[in-house]
């Protein structure tokens, strides 16, 4: 199936990206991005904070993710609508990828 | 503090050597100077103490005044104490390590986008100095002041041409990796 919705532009998305979407299914800060990505990858991917830092400003300006809140210095971040639907269209296109690899190999 | 312990050093880098920068500011804290600030155009300051294995890494951002103390604190929490600014530049150093944790971008699209927000920026820069020097092909008259002004403005777009030239090179090499 091809995308035809305003998920498209955004796809593929990086590792990094990928994964920090994927950990904001719950409100976190950057730190718990972090932490939470290395544990969803199982230790593959690491986030750096100037990577994580350019990453949350695109997404949040793309309204992939919006500023919940702010504790002492710490903005967190939660997934939007938007930010959701473009994370299952790439889950999508990984499984076209793992199912093809898998079949092929 | 005592002069001895305060040592100011001018070095150049253009603006694509940044990690020429970073390893020689790694060389100085195993020396035992550590940053303590850095100035326009190329004047570092380093105060005394104890040799270190640090890291030093460095990200541009040209981030507001209000964005300044969460940009830190998202650094702070990785590990990473933040050095000095210099124009764009937010130099960031940590206690070397051989994992993951010793980078602060750890993919080469956000190295590259780094790049790309300097490219941007020089960018700019070039563009609003070759409109001034063409309002001055407009002015009649073209005394000393005059002429002394537009040589300088002629050197910042030969400046920023070169930057810009450079920083689209490394762009390149690292899109190549």
């Amino acid at each position: 199936m091809r995308q035809q919705d305003d998920t498209a532009k955004y796809l593929p998305l990086t590792e990094s990206t990928y994964y920090t979407l994927l950990a904001l299914l719950e409100p976190l800060h950057g730190y718990g991005i972090m932490q939470k990505v290395d544990q969803l990858s199982e230790g593959t991917v690491a986030v750096g904070p100037g990577t994580l830092y350019g990453a949350l400003s695109s997404l949040e300006k793309e309204g992939l993710i919006v500023k919940e809140r702010e504790e002492e210095r710490r903005k967190v971040y939660a997934l939007t609508d938007k930010g959701r639907r473009v994370l299952a269209a790439q889950v999508q296109r990984l499984e076209i990828m793992a199912r093809a690899g898998a079949a092929a190999l | 503090m005592d002069a001895k312990d305060e040592k100011r050093t001018f070095k150049w880098f253009w603006p694509w050597q940044d990690e020429r920068l970073e390893h020689w500011l790694g060389q100085m804290s195993q020396q035992g100077w550590h940053l303590a600030g850095a100035a326009w155009p190329a004047r570092y300051t380093f105060t005394r103490g104890e040799p270190a294995d640090l890291v030093y890494r460095l990200d541009w951002q040209e981030t507001s005044r209000k964005e300044q103390p969460s940009y830190r604190q998202l650094f702070a929490d990785a590990g990473w104490e933040h050095a000095a600014t210099h124009a764009g530049w937010q130099i960031f150093r940590r206690p070397a390590t051989n994992d993951a944790t010793g980078e602060i971008f750890t993919d080469v699209d956000s190295k590259v986008a780094k790049y790309e927000r300097m490219i941007f920026g020089a960018g700019g820069a070039f563009a609003a100095v070759v409109v001034v020097m063409m309002t001055f092909l407009f002015y009649d008259r073209m005394d000393a002041v005059l002429g002394l002004l537009w040589a300088a403005l002629a050197l910042a777009a030969v400046y920023y041409a070169v930057v810009l030239a450079g920083l689209s090179r490394r762009t390149r090499q690292l899109k190549r990796l």
